[in-house]
């Protein structure tokens, strides 16, 4: 959701820090959404002299779908949980 | 400091197909300027890098499991029909001794097979140089081995007599399945002429069974000789007296096992089947000559014990059988595991001991 909404692609440490997802966690996700092309992922060459370049991350058009899709699901599913009334 | 070693280590736990995660983690630890956080953050690495490393050698070990099911449920079948084989032992009234030299055999046997599995590499020229030691020993055993009414077919080692062909046999004719060359196909020739000259006619027909399913099934002109060869040596066995009377616990046992009771028969004929029908599990299209080679090496020994006064393998007393069962697992992989003397005094001779050969009586030798 977090690359949905990002204007451009985003690097590991600042998915981390909009998600507030551990590393941990994050890069096994990440590497999956890649086997399962919803994912892009691309070296970066570093913009301070004497860093390694990093990877930089955006959704493909099937991650963007389905990110979308999720998306719809999770406002409908609370949208009837604001219009169910108590018996 | 720290970091660097953290560093080492996410680069060292990730899977070499996971290897750019790993530097992409170590990439971002470097702008991380705060020491803590970039600690905090590599540690969740390592973290992660382990979760990489436990998938992948889970699928790895699941993909050799199905890889090498064959050799794993040969070797299960080989453990359970030993152990259907120690019960019978031990229900039919054999001696300790006898019960004491197959559990001892059985332990061998997983010891070497799964050593030899591990250590020895099934290059071309290891098979080969093996089926053609193996050879020169039954052929040493025909000419020097210890003889019981002119059947010349067990070497004195130690206080055991082994009879050779049962532990080298099914290793040749597992080797040659898996490389026919011309030193393979010698030393086939070899160990057919040493079985006429033993003279055996079971491990004859094994060889002959053998060798004519890898003419069939990799017909060319060496497989095709060594398979006349063996037709003929088989052949010469059959018109060779064999005088040999039937040992208690060894031959026959398919059948009088019933007198025992008829679970007790019935068991040992569920130890028979269970060592040719680990070949059932393997799909149809991923068969090879040496799955078929290898059922049908105990196929045939089976059906030898069913009919003649030959040792009945692994279920019933014998060692040999045993070890050159288990000594056969380590090449399966396709390229794409007596009696002391003074036992009658000792453990009470029953009418059967009595009519032991001599081989069995001799002090102070297992026969195995």
């Amino acid at each position: 959701m977090a690359l949905l909404n990002a204007p451009e692609s985003l690097h590991g440490y600042e998915i981390m820090q909009i998600t507030g997802i551990k590393p941990g966690t994050l890069y096994p996700m990440l590497a999956r959404l890649e086997d399962q092309a919803m994912l892009a992922s691309q070296w970066q060459e570093a913009s301070v002299e004497g860093r390694p370049p990093r990877h930089i991350y955006s959704l493909t058009e099937a991650g963007r779908v389905l990110a979308k899709s999720l998306l719809n699901e999770e406002h409908r599913v609370s949208d009837q949980r604001l219009q169910a009334k108590p018996i | 400091m720290m970091r660097r070693a953290l560093e080492r280590l996410i680069l060292w736990l990730a899977p070499d197909h996971r290897k750019k995660w790993a530097q992409a983690m170590t990439a971002e630890m470097a702008v991380i300027e705060n020491s803590r956080k970039a600690v905090a953050f590599a540690l969740g690495c390592v973290i992660a890098c382990c979760h990489f490393r436990c998938e992948f050698n889970i699928a790895q070990t699941g993909s050799r499991v199905v890889k090498d099911r064959f050799v794993i449920l040969t070797f299960i079948a080989g453990v359970a029909a030993g152990s259907i084989g120690l019960a019978y032992l031990l229900v039919s009234g054999a001696p300790l001794t006898k019960i004491l030299v197959n559990g001892g055999a059985i332990v061998i046997g997983i010891l070497l097979a799964m050593s030899l599995r591990l250590s020895a590499r099934a290059t071309d020229s290891v098979v080969t140089a093996i089926a053609l030691i193996g050879a020169f020993i039954l052929f040493g055993t025909a000419i020097f081995g210890f003889a019981i009414e002119d059947a010349r077919r067990w070497l004195l080692i130690g206080p055991f007599f082994i009879q050779t062909s049962l532990i080298l046999l099914p290793l040749i004719a597992v080797c040659f399945a898996r490389v026919q060359n011309f030193r393979t196909t010698a030393a086939v020739i070899v160990a057919a002429f040493a079985m006429a000259a033993q003279p055996d006619r079971a491990m004859a027909a094994m060889l002959f069974v053998a060798v004519a399913i890898v003419g069939m099934m990799r017909p060319g002109r060496l497989t095709v000789s060594a398979a006349l060869f063996c037709t003929m040596t088989f052949a010469t066995t059959l018109l060779l007296p064999d005088r040999l009377p039937a040992v208690p616990f060894v031959d026959h046992i398919l059948w009088t096992a019933f007198d025992t009771g008829l679970w007790v028969g019935l068991m040992l004929w569920a130890g028979c089947l269970l060592l040719v029908c680990p070949i059932i599990f393997v799909p149809k299209a991923e068969r090879t000559v040496l799955h078929y080679v290898f059922a049908s090496c105990w196929l045939t020994l089976i059906a030898a014990a069913a009919i003649g006064a030959y040792p009945t393998p692994i279920v019933g007393y014998g060692a040999s059988a045993i070890i050159g069962y288990f000594l056969s697992l380590i090449f399966l992989q396709p390229r794409s595991l007596g009696r002391l003397a003074g036992d009658k005094v000792r453990s009470g001779a029953t009418e059967a001991d009595e009519a032991m050969p001599p081989l069995r009586n001799s002090p102070p030798y297992f026969a195995i």
